[in-house]
């Protein structure tokens, strides 16, 4: 081990310390989720909405048609997955979200940590899929899929979206 | 010949290497991290000296006391070769082309670090092992960035980088330990003298 390693680790480490309080101070927990497909923004919600109670609540997303028919249904219980189709599954409990399950190959974003503060994600890159952590300064309508604006998913509904893709 | 089943041999023991990181559960809820066990084999023939040219031009070697770096000397091209046949097959057996993506992408910026690392002169293989692990990372976040067209998975960095330093000593250091063993048994300059 030469001093020029010695300087490099203790470099990185450094970068390390940095970045992290850089990270730390910046930080604000969000309020907003955003869900995005292919890089097309298809939902914005409120996190409050979405977290009944402070108990967990499940979030079934649907791909349908091969991306270009997406719902999101909402479960109070942890719900039956699809056999066939494709789907993430996300859960909110109390301002945590996490990926529950999916059927990607991969399953790096079930096994993501969970994310609260403004701009973390887990992302799904099989499914293409983003869940995005906003935080309270934003909470602008999006600029695609206007028509679900206050989309919070009922109960057991489907929600299709228009002009998804393409 | 001799060098085909070299390079086999190398290939095969990066895929095993491959296969076993695969094998143990390690997940630390951040995508990417993962111990790169198979960048030790692509260390260690950065590091080893293509044998027979360097026996059979016996005029190089005093250009290689002057300049190290000498053209046939060094079997770089041959790690690089190593490190993208392993990335595109270990890729097809035990993951996805998403992935074979990321890694080609990891391993190409880590590669460059590596070797340039290696020509500064100043690193030891330990040094050069974490420019590459810190490399591979970076490499990583920034197809991530251009995949998902989000900016902001940069609060990533911090824990990729602690993983590219601690892995990329640690494998360092394993192929430091290793290196003699290999320069024994896989014909050394030293090796080829004794014949």
């Amino acid at each position: 081990m030469t001093r020029a390693d010695i300087i490099l680790i203790a470099g990185c480490l450094f970068v390390v310390v940095f970045l992290s309080i850089f990270f730390i101070v910046c930080r604000r927990a969000g309020s907003m989720i955003t869900i995005s497909y292919d890089g097309i923004e298809l939902y914005r919600m409120s996190l409050e909405e979405l977290s009944l109670d402070n108990q967990t609540q499940y979030y079934l997303i649907k791909y349908e048609d091969e991306g270009r028919d997406i719902h999101i249904m909402h479960y109070e219980q942890y719900p039956e997955l699809p056999v066939e189709q494709s789907y993430n599954l996300f859960a909110v409990t109390g301002r945590n979200v996490t990926m529950e399950a999916a059927n990607c190959r991969d399953q790096i974003c079930v096994r993501h940590i969970p994310i609260k503060n403004d701009r973390e994600s887990i992302i799904c890159l099989p499914n293409k899929l983003v869940i995005e952590i906003r935080g309270s300064a934003e909470l602008s309508m999006p600029q695609t899929g206007g028509q679900n604006r206050d989309g919070t998913p009922e109960d057991e509904s489907d929600e299709p979206l228009d002009g998804v893709v393409g | 010949m001799k060098k085909t089943v070299q390079l086999g041999f190398f290939l095969s023991l990066a895929l095993i290497l491959a296969y076993i990181e695969t094998l143990i559960p390690l997940s630390f809820g951040i995508p990417g991290i993962k111990l790169g066990l198979p960048n030790l084999i692509v260390v260690l023939l950065m590091y080893q000296k293509d044998a027979k040219q360097g026996y059979r031009n016996k005029e190089n070697v005093k250009t290689d006391k002057a300049g190290l770096n000498t053209v046939g000397q060094s079997m770089a091209k041959e790690a690089f070769l190593i490190n993208v046949l392993r990335i595109v097959l270990s890729g097809f057996m035990f993951s996805n082309l998403y992935a074979i993506m990321y890694a080609l992408a990891g391993a190409l910026l880590s590669f460059t670090a590596m070797s340039f690392g290696k020509k500064m002169r100043c690193f030891s293989m330990i040094g050069v092992s974490v420019l590459g692990g810190v490399a591979h990372n970076i490499g990583q976040i920034v197809i991530a960035i251009l995949v998902v067209e989000t900016f902001y998975v940069g609060y990533y960095i911090p824990f990729l980088i602690t993983a590219g330093t601690i892995t990329g000593a640690v494998l360092g250091l394993a192929a430091m330990e290793l290196r003699p063993y290999l320069m024994k048994y896989m014909g050394s300059e030293e090796g080829m003298k004794g014949r």
